[in-house]
């Protein structure tokens, strides 16, 4: 006797139920490691804490102080100011240079495989690691200024990291070599995703390469784009690790290297020329003035992921 | 069943034994240090129970930032039980404050062997000791001796030698100009007590000179015009200690202003160059010596648990067989008054010329220079950064630093009006 068992549940709540149990995992995780962390950076802004010893609450104050004291507003526009730059110089890069590597990738190439694991070698490296081999690069007496003053196309070394005309960008484009290979696999996955009909489309209708790139790739590169936009912006605004490695937390020459990333930490620990002002109470204000500056950018992307869906 | 028994009681015999080698145990103390190069000297402690019933484990964190962001962490977790901690009072203040550094004496060590010098460093705000100091430093004049054959003797020798050197094709002073901590710690003091004078760096930390003195302003006047002359690097701002040390260690660079540390066998400019010779001297100005102090001492953690251990630690410390040891394993300067024997000329001389020929005055740990926010140590770094970047004169600087001072109520803000 075949007599089939009816199940008490819907095929609708089993594959609901399902779905819940997938996420629950990642869920976990992120709100164990991510969102209880930002959750209690609310509560630390109102103290005056350094790190150890008895906490004050001071209500609002750190906040006030930011915004309103002008020691603290001076530095904090300034590394708003010189993070944005750092910004723009690294997806500026990203976005020309990783598009055009992506481009040549995407086309038969000989040996192109190996020029893909060339290129994304580097972005597994460690950003220590990075920070160094690239601070010796760049110093007056290291290869880049021999190499250049051999050719002839300088007279003295360039001090890179100890200019103030200088020293950001050429921490912003260390960073753009680390991710580089990041952003080309990003690209040029959403090059390879192009219909070919489409492209063959085009050159029936007599469009030259350069046509059908502009007509047909870029346009369905442009979530692309913003996925890689938004990722690097939220990055770039809550890390400072190469700066931090290589100038320390003064951010110098002069504090033309301070971003966000090193702000916050000098006001968490203080910095080396002594300072005995370390506050984790302000340290959790900047930190959650950055979430609230940088929210509309994640909020724009899940939003499109919606909508995608 | 009877095996079942027998295995029990087998079991139960060995975790009493167990239990009992646990009571006899060492006591294993952590301790937190910048100072990779005293581990040797931790291991032979520990290889042959120097401190009877204790074990010190060392865990090293390079760079005085990275050791004071561990400490800082950690000690909500009320770890470490000991730390070496930096002189002066403005270091050890916060962690006073947070009641995790407290007075050597509310354990009863006797500091009876040290001299007020050493333990000027370790002494808070309030007066009282918080360690026991251990290593002494100096800070002067450090050259290639490959590269430089024969000391200077006055600034008129020392800048026909930067001359000399500079047709040579060499660079004959190399500036780390990136490090805060090194241009107010070491470059900044080296000079006060080369080119100003005793008296006047006696009166300043007791408000009655002014740092926009003459004589303030002309030692960096002076030291300015070296740049402006070639005689450094050609980019100060982009170098920073390790390539300070590397222009020299090579001898594409001559002399640079640093600390002896830097001419112990632990120093990475031996690995550089293992037949490396270096000299030191004072700046050869008119004041002409060298900037000693105490420059680490241990501290330890009022709430760990471990109090008796602690103890032991701290008087192995105050005792002659340490400083012996000191010397011998780390090759540097104890800070401790015992007389010992050192069969090492490095030490030896730069124990003279620390005991005979030091800046009396010590203003990078004077209290009333770095009470205020932002200190004298903070003003120095920006001020000497700015003088290197051709952003300020030395005048500009001076002016800087003592109006910022006066405006914290500096002790000698009266005579300094501005």
């Amino acid at each position: 006797m075949n007599e089939q068992k009816q199940t008490r549940f819907s095929y609708r709540t089993i594959k609901n139920f399902q779905r819940t149990l997938l996420l629950l995992p990642g869920v976990l995780l992120y709100g164990i490691f991510n969102f209880t962390p930002l959750m209690m950076m609310v509560p630390t802004s109102l103290l005056d804490w350094p790190g150890i010893g008895p906490k004050e609450f001071v209500g609002l104050d750190n906040f006030k102080k930011i915004l309103g004291n002008e020691y603290y507003r001076d530095q904090l526009l300034n590394a708003l100011s010189q993070n944005v730059l750092f910004f723009i110089v690294i997806i500026g890069t990203f976005l020309v240079i990783g598009t055009s590597l992506a481009l040549l990738l995407s086309f038969k190439t000989y040996g192109r495989k190996y020029y893909q694991i060339i290129y994304f070698l580097p972005y597994p490296m460690a950003g220590a690691a990075v920070a160094y081999l690239l601070n010796l690069f760049v110093n007056p007496r290291g290869p880049l200024n021999a190499i250049m003053m051999q050719f002839g196309l300088i007279d003295s070394p360039i001090p890179f990291l100890g200019s103030e005309d200088t020293a950001l960008t050429t921490l912003a484009l260390f960073y753009s070599w680390h991710r580089m290979g990041f952003a080309i696999m990003l690209i040029l996955s959403g090059i390879l995703a192009v219909r070919i009909d489409l492209l063959e489309a085009s050159m029936l209708d007599g469009a030259n390469r350069w046509q059908s790139i502009k007509n047909v790739v870029f346009p369905v590169l442009g979530p692309a784009f913003i996925l890689i936009t938004v990722i690097i912006m939220v990055d770039v605004f809550n890390n400072a690790d190469y700066t931090l490695l290589i100038m320390g937390a003064e951010a110098g020459p002069f504090r033309s290297t301070d971003i966000m990333g090193t702000f916050l930490y000098r006001s968490a620990f203080g910095a080396s020329a002594a300072s005995s002002d370390a506050n984790f109470g302000m340290s959790a204000a900047i930190g959650l003035i950055t979430t609230i500056m940088i929210l509309p950018a994640a909020l724009f992307l899940a939003l499109k992921n919606f909508r995608n869906k | 069943m009877k095996l079942l028994k027998t295995t029990l009681i087998a079991a139960t015999a060995a975790a009493t034994l167990a239990t009992s080698g646990m009571a006899l145990a060492d006591t294993t103390l952590e301790l937190y240090t910048w100072r990779i190069q005293d581990q040797e000297l931790f291991d032979y402690i520990n290889e042959n129970n120097l401190i009877p019933g204790v074990k010190i484990h060392a865990n090293v964190y390079p760079g005085a930032d990275e050791h004071e962001t561990k400490l800082r962490i950690d000690f909500q977790t009320n770890r470490p039980d000991l730390y070496h901690a930096k002189a002066g009072t403005a270091w050890i203040q916060p962690w006073i404050d947070a009641g995790v550094a407290a007075p050597v004496t509310d354990l009863g060590v006797d500091l009876s062997d040290f001299s007020d010098a050493a333990l000027f460093g370790a002494t808070g705000a309030d007066g009282k000791v918080y360690g026991v100091p251990f290593v002494m430093q100096m800070e002067s004049i450090l050259y290639n001796k490959a590269v430089v054959k024969k000391e200077p003797k006055n600034l008129k020798e020392l800048e026909k030698l930067f001359a000399d050197l500079k047709k040579q094709g060499i660079t004959p002073l190399h500036v780390d100009g990136r490090d805060g901590w090194y241009l107010n710690q070491v470059l900044h003091e080296a000079v006060l007590a080369g080119m100003t004078s005793d008296d006047w760096a006696q009166k300043v930390v007791a408000g009655e000179a002014c740092f926009t003195d003459d004589v303030y302003v002309n030692a960096w006047e002076t030291f300015k015009s070296w740049q402006d002359k070639g005689y450094m690097n050609a980019t100060p701002l982009a170098d920073d200690y390790g390539a300070m040390r590397t222009g020299v260690a090579l001898g594409t660079s001559a002399m640079m202003i640093d600390g002896i540390w830097s001419a112990t066998p632990a120093s990475p400019m031996f690995e550089i160059d293992p037949s490396l010779e270096l000299g030191y001297m004072a700046l050869p100005g008119k004041n002409n010596k060298v900037y000693g102090f105490m420059d680490g001492y241990i501290s330890y953690n009022p709430n760990s648990e471990k109090q008796d251990a602690i103890k032991k630690v701290l008087e192995f410390y105050t005792t002659k067989e340490f400083s012996q040891l000191f010397a011998e394993k780390v090759e540097a300067i104890p800070a401790s008054s015992h007389k010992i024997s050192v069969d090492n000329d490095r030490v030896n001389s730069a124990a003279a010329l620390i005991g005979k020929n030091a800046l009396p005055a010590l203003p990078f740990f004077t209290p009333a220079l770095n009470s205020g926010e932002p200190t004298y140590q903070q003003l120095t770094a920006a001020g000497l950064q700015e003088l290197l970047g051709g952003k300020t004169t030395a005048k500009e600087m001076a002016e800087k630093i003592q109006k910022t001072l006066n405006s914290q109520g500096y002790v000698g803000a009266a005579n300094c009006a501005m």
